[in-house]
């Protein structure tokens, strides 16, 4: 009897043991995702060296001098936050504190605030979102004398595109609004429009007159247009859209709902125990029942 | 589950036995099994970066409906083996798989509570499968206030037999139902439906490999366990019933 339990149990501990081992590797294969300590997981950017530290986590490109940045500020300020994640970001110097730009988007996951700053070679495109006393700040700053670029968002005026000629109809005003904001200029219409990424007909790549170059990913999820703006290096813009849309739109604030799974289990514990113990209980009521029942028949004997 | 029914077949021959070995090895099964899928779900499985801790309820939440159907089809089987048969028997199957049934359902109900107060911002919606599930509960509910209301053992058994075969029909209805009405916001996790027009199981490998062997065991051994031991005090109901009427009458 207790060799053939020992037997079973080991055949059971074995298939866990398996699971478990492939469920391990698995993570690693998933990868996709950069967990930190906190609530916060972003999506790792293929090209770009990721680091990892306490609750930021920094991509990095050297060859042309970019950066994005990630961080949780305990703050209620989103403008502090702001501050607070420029002052952090490594090798970047911005001699001005003053914006060039700012706004706020509203998105699924709440308002966003942005502030745009621009100074000398160092161009900041920084947003920030208040949420649970916390402040959320995603940053991108290049300070690369080659070229300058900008991240903005506008929201469509345009509801379900169905047709590429949709698409460019709600983007193309889009554009000429950002690169308004940001230069006070108006763009004539693009020189050559092209999709950098032909799997999705929502990416839309433009280049302008002035050495001017956008990348447009229209998010018809949320309705809002990103755009990334380039001048100069104009064979950079969608690498640069891509990996800044990557982590501001795959950026995921995890909820903190602990105490609700701990209340389904004590539920389900609670029901199971509620089964177990009535059957104990019925059992002992029912056995109490015979030895009476037999006792009578005993003294009836 | 004939084979746990047979176990005592006729009311005179029944008396009060020990746990029979496979039994207890089955008991031990289940207590490790129970431990190994808790452990794939709240341990081994990484936390759903969307939906926070609350999701690994899922392990818990779908495999207990998984395990309250076996339940509720041994109800079936034994409902239409006693009336074919007349053999008390399929009756303590049918009332075990009530009970059992009953407990995972209600177990599925109250996770997904638990799961939609953060996640939907809501501790009920009148929406399609919700009630539907609902209505299941209750209607296994009834069957055991309304079949404890009988008296005569025979007319209670027939009447437990048709109300338990009748009472599936909330059980389909539950499983169907996200699939035909367009407006339930309960998601299909597996095959075609309105909210998942692919049909995809659209899940990681982490979830597949954290709900698989809870939904094997949970389907299997654990209502089976449960439902053993729910027969064997059925069994000593009618034998206390038997000595009863041998002392009184």
């Amino acid at each position: 009897m207790l060799k053939r339990t020992l037997l079973l149990l080991c055949v059971l501990l074995i298939p866990t043991l398996l699971i478990s081992a492939q469920d391990d590797a698995s993570d690693d294969d998933l990868g996709s995702y950069l967990r930190l300590n906190s609530n916060f997981s972003v999506p790792e950017i293929t090209g770009w060296d990721s680091t990892i530290e306490g609750e930021t986590v920094l991509f990095s490109r050297e060859d042309i001098d970019a950066q994005i940045y990630v961080r949780i500020v305990d703050t209620l300020d989103t403008d502090l936050a702001i501050e607070a994640a420029i002052a952090d970001v490594g090798a970047i110097t911005l001699e001005t504190s003053e914006p060039i730009l700012e706004g706020r988007i509203g998105r699924l996951d709440g308002t966003w605030n942005y502030r745009i700053f621009s100074d000398a070679d160092t161009n900041i495109s920084a947003y920030a979102l208040l949420q649970s006393n916390q402040v959320y700040v995603v940053l991108f700053a290049e300070e690369s004398p080659d070229y300058d670029a900008f991240h903005l968002a506008k929201r469509s005026t345009t509801n379900d595109p169905a047709t590429a000629e949709d698409i460019a109809n709600a983007v193309n005003p889009a554009v000429v609004e950002v690169v308004a904001d940001l230069t006070g200029e108006t763009i004539s219409d693009p020189l050559s429009s092209r999709n950098p990424v032909e799997s999705n007909a929502l990416w839309i790549e433009s280049s302008y007159d002035n050495d001017l170059t956008t990348a447009s990913y229209y998010y018809t999820r949320e309705n809002i247009i990103y755009v990334t703006v380039v001048e100069g290096n104009t064979d950079i813009a969608a690498e640069l859209s891509d990996a800044f849309d990557s982590v501001f739109l795959g950026f995921v604030i995890t909820p903190d709902n602990v105490e609700f799974l701990y209340l389904g289990l004590a539920f389900s514990v609670g029901i199971m125990l509620a089964l177990i113990g009535s059957m104990w209980l019925r059992h002992q009521n029912l056995k109490k029942d015979m030895q009476v029942l037999e006792q009578l028949e005993a003294d009836e004997a | 589950m004939a084979s746990i029914a047979l176990e005592k077949s006729k009311t005179s021959d029944l008396e009060l036995t020990p746990i029979p070995s496979a039994l207890k090895i089955l008991t031990l099964i289940t207590v490790f099994g129970l431990l190994g899928t808790l452990y794939l779900g709240l341990v081994n499985v990484g936390t759903d970066v969307e939906q926070g801790e609350v999701q690994r309820l899922f392990y818990i939440h779908m495999p207990a409906f998984f395990g309250a159907f076996t339940a509720f089809g041994a109800t079936v089987f034994g409902g239409f083996m006693y009336l074919t048969r007349r053999d008390p028997k399929w009756d303590r199957l049918a009332v075990a798989g009530v009970e059992v049934g009953l407990a995972l359902s209600t177990v599925n109900l109250l996770t997904g509570i638990a799961w939609m107060r953060p996640i939907w911002n809501s501790w009920w919606l009148w929406d399609p499968r919700l009630t539907s599930a609902a209505i299941m509960v209750l209607t296994y509910a009834a069957y055991l206030m309304l079949r404890a209301g009988i008296e005569n053992p025979d007319t209670r058994r027939r009447f437990a037999s048709v109300y338990g075969i009748l009472a599936i029909t909330t059980v389909i209805l539950t499983l169907v139902i996200i699939r035909i009405r367009p407006d339930t916001i309960h998601p299909a996790v597996i095959g075609p439906s309105p909210q998942n027009a692919q049909g995809e199981f659209d899940a990681t490998t982490g979830v597949v490999i954290a709900l698989v062997p809870a939904l094997i065991f949970y389907s299997t051994i654990f209502p089976i366990t449960l439902m053993w031991y729910r027969i064997r005090l059925e069994n000593l109901f009618d034998v206390l019933a038997q000595k009863k009427a041998q002392v009184l009458g």
